[in-house]
């Protein structure tokens, strides 16, 4: 039988394994997973809502169907979390928002409903920014260091994932939102190819920017999860009839053929000396591996930036036009500044930067010409301290906002596929992440150079002390 | 270039033309914050050529 005290720490093809030699059980996985939250959570708060009796009444099930052959998939009774803002049947979905305090959603997102019917129990609902727009995800604590923010917006699951609250989670990515709290945390996290994943039954925060993912502890259960979760969904208009690859089974390991693009400005600026020490060891790495690095220079990125705050706050200015005016003061602070501005932004400026981002994607197209995927830094520093509002790395001075978007906005405005998985931790034992990006719906080769540096390092098998 | 000459009684007034209930003291960082991503989008528009299109992803299939 499988120690139970330390299945938290089996990734998901681990635990798929020992459910399915029976040596593991779905219930007392899902009533481990749900002592460890009661444990442990109240020093991290990363759940909102914590459903336990449709957890082991979900478990019960599945463990009755796996008993009798009816085995669904590699997530069957495997506990996981979703992020407070994907739509869950009967469960309060409220966006960490008082505007949202009593939302009950008659029905199940698609991606809730893809994962309930692969058989996977979830546990509860995870924090995130107050609707998805922000960073810090307030009140949630840094896995690492309760002294950080999470990184945001999907804060909730990066924490819980890193100490082995649940196996994973759903993340949404509108400016790094899915790949900040991975890499803040230690774990793994992908933006699949706008378009490739649902986002019916995802509350919006800007409809051309935002993007459903996975966030799990390996490459390999991402690849488990995207295999669930993408497809085109009659539900939702920006998802596209593009075939869906057996991602777990393109993990080969075998990276020898593969062209990596290290950017040679905007990417190695300004980047915290421990990060940019951890990311250059990670590209000799995976070359060591057979893969060849050949460097490239990306064009026409200083403005992403301002281009993705002007599409984001106004796209969400919209969506929340008429909670603005009837109860203004249900939003918190920082939100109804944010949705306050982009009312008042000027449709010049929302044209004009969706102009720009015309530039971007064909400058990204040209940078990733000539090879198959680009590595750089997921983010310029390690997490963030609590309270904190403008960081200093070199001569420059960002706000949180800049700090966290500066390296994701490209990806969101150009809609490529963009994973990060640790590749190692600062003096101050903060996690760092490297960020692979790939060509539109090819999240396979981006998968298979994530999985192929994470099975030649240890990076991933390390586990915050408050995980036990 | 709108919003970045916009003072922060500008700013209450026009939200208030729009039916917004500002919130007390957000005028002042509402006109910065719009004045400096207005001119960050202008300045980099400006190096697009007049028929850059927009990138949208409406699919009319």
């Amino acid at each position: 039988m499988t120690d139970l005290s330390t299945a938290w720490k089996l990734d998901i093809a681990g635990a798929a394994q020992a459910i399915s030699e029976r040596s593991l059980s779905p219930v007392a996985l899902t009533e481990m997973m749900l002592d460890r939250i009661a444990t442990i959570d109240p020093k991290l708060l990363s759940y909102v809502t914590v459903t336990k009796e449709d957890a082991l009444k979900s478990a019960a099930i599945a463990q009755g169907e796996i008993a009798t052959g009816k085995y669904k998939s590699l997530l069957h009774g495997i506990p996981i979390a979703i992020k407070d803002i994907y739509d869950t049947a009967g469960v309060r979905t409220t966006a960490c928002s008082k505007v949202r305090a009593a939302y009950v959603p008659e029905s199940d997102g698609t991606v809730v409903r893809k994962f309930r019917e692969a058989g996977a129990v979830i546990l509860g609902k995870v924090t995130t920014h107050e609707f998805a727009f922000g960073f810090d995800s307030h009140p949630t604590k840094n896995a690492w260091n309760l002294d950080h923010i999470p990184s945001g917006s999907s804060g909730g699951s990066g924490a819980a994932i890193a100490a082995g609250l649940c196996f994973a989670a759903t993340g949404s990515d509108t400016g790094g939102s899915i790949r900040a709290p991975a890499a803040a945390n230690g774990i793994a996290g992908i933006k699949p190819t706008y378009g490739r994943v649902s986002k019916a039954g995802v509350a919006v925060l800007s409809w051309s920017l935002d993007h459903a993912g996975p966030m799990a502890r390996t490459v390999r259960d991402l690849a488990i999860l995207l295999k669930i979760m993408a497809g085109q969904d009659p539900l939702d208009p920006h998802t596209k009839d593009v075939p869906v690859p057996d991602y777990p089974a393109e993990l080969t390991g075998d990276i020898r053929a593969l062209r990596l693009g290290v950017p040679t400005n905007y990417f190695n600026e300004d980047v915290q000396p421990a990060v940019a020490e951890a990311v250059d060891k990670a590209i000799r790495h995976l070359v060591s591996l057979g893969a060849k690095a050949i460097p490239v220079a990306v064009r026409d990125l200083d403005g992403v930036l301002d281009c993705m705050l002007a599409i984001a706050m106004s796209e969400a200015a919209v969506y929340h036009q008429a909670s603005l005016r009837a109860k203004p003061e249900m939003f918190g602070d920082e939100t109804r500044l944010l949705l306050e501005a982009g009312e008042l932004m000027p449709a010049t400026t929302y044209i004009n930067a969706q102009r720009i981002r015309t530039a971007v994607k064909a400058s990204l197209k040209e940078a990733l010409r000539n090879v198959d995927v680009l590595v750089t830094p997921t983010q310029p520093s390690t997490a963030l301290k609590i309270g904190q509002s403008v960081s200093r790395i070199g001569e420059r001075e960002e706000s949180v906002f800049g700090v966290s978007a500066w390296f994701y906005a490209p990806f969101n405005l150009s809609g490529l596929p963009a994973a990060s998985v640790p590749c190692g931790f600062s003096p101050e034992s903060m996690p760092i992440g490297l960020q692979i990006v790939g060509k539109p719906f090819d999240e396979t080769t981006v998968l298979k150079v994530a999985d192929a540096f994470e099975h030649n390092t240890e990076w991933h098998l390390k586990h915050p002390s408050i995980a036990g | 270039m709108l919003g970045s000459q916009l003072s922060a009684e500008d700013i209450e007034k026009l939200g208030k033309s729009c039916g917004l209930d500002l919130k007390p003291g957000n005028g002042e960082p509402i006109a910065s914050m719009l004045a400096a991503i207005g001119q960050g989008v202008y300045r980099n528009a400006s190096a697009l050529k007049q028929d850059t299109p927009l990138s949208v992803y409406f699919d009319a299939r």
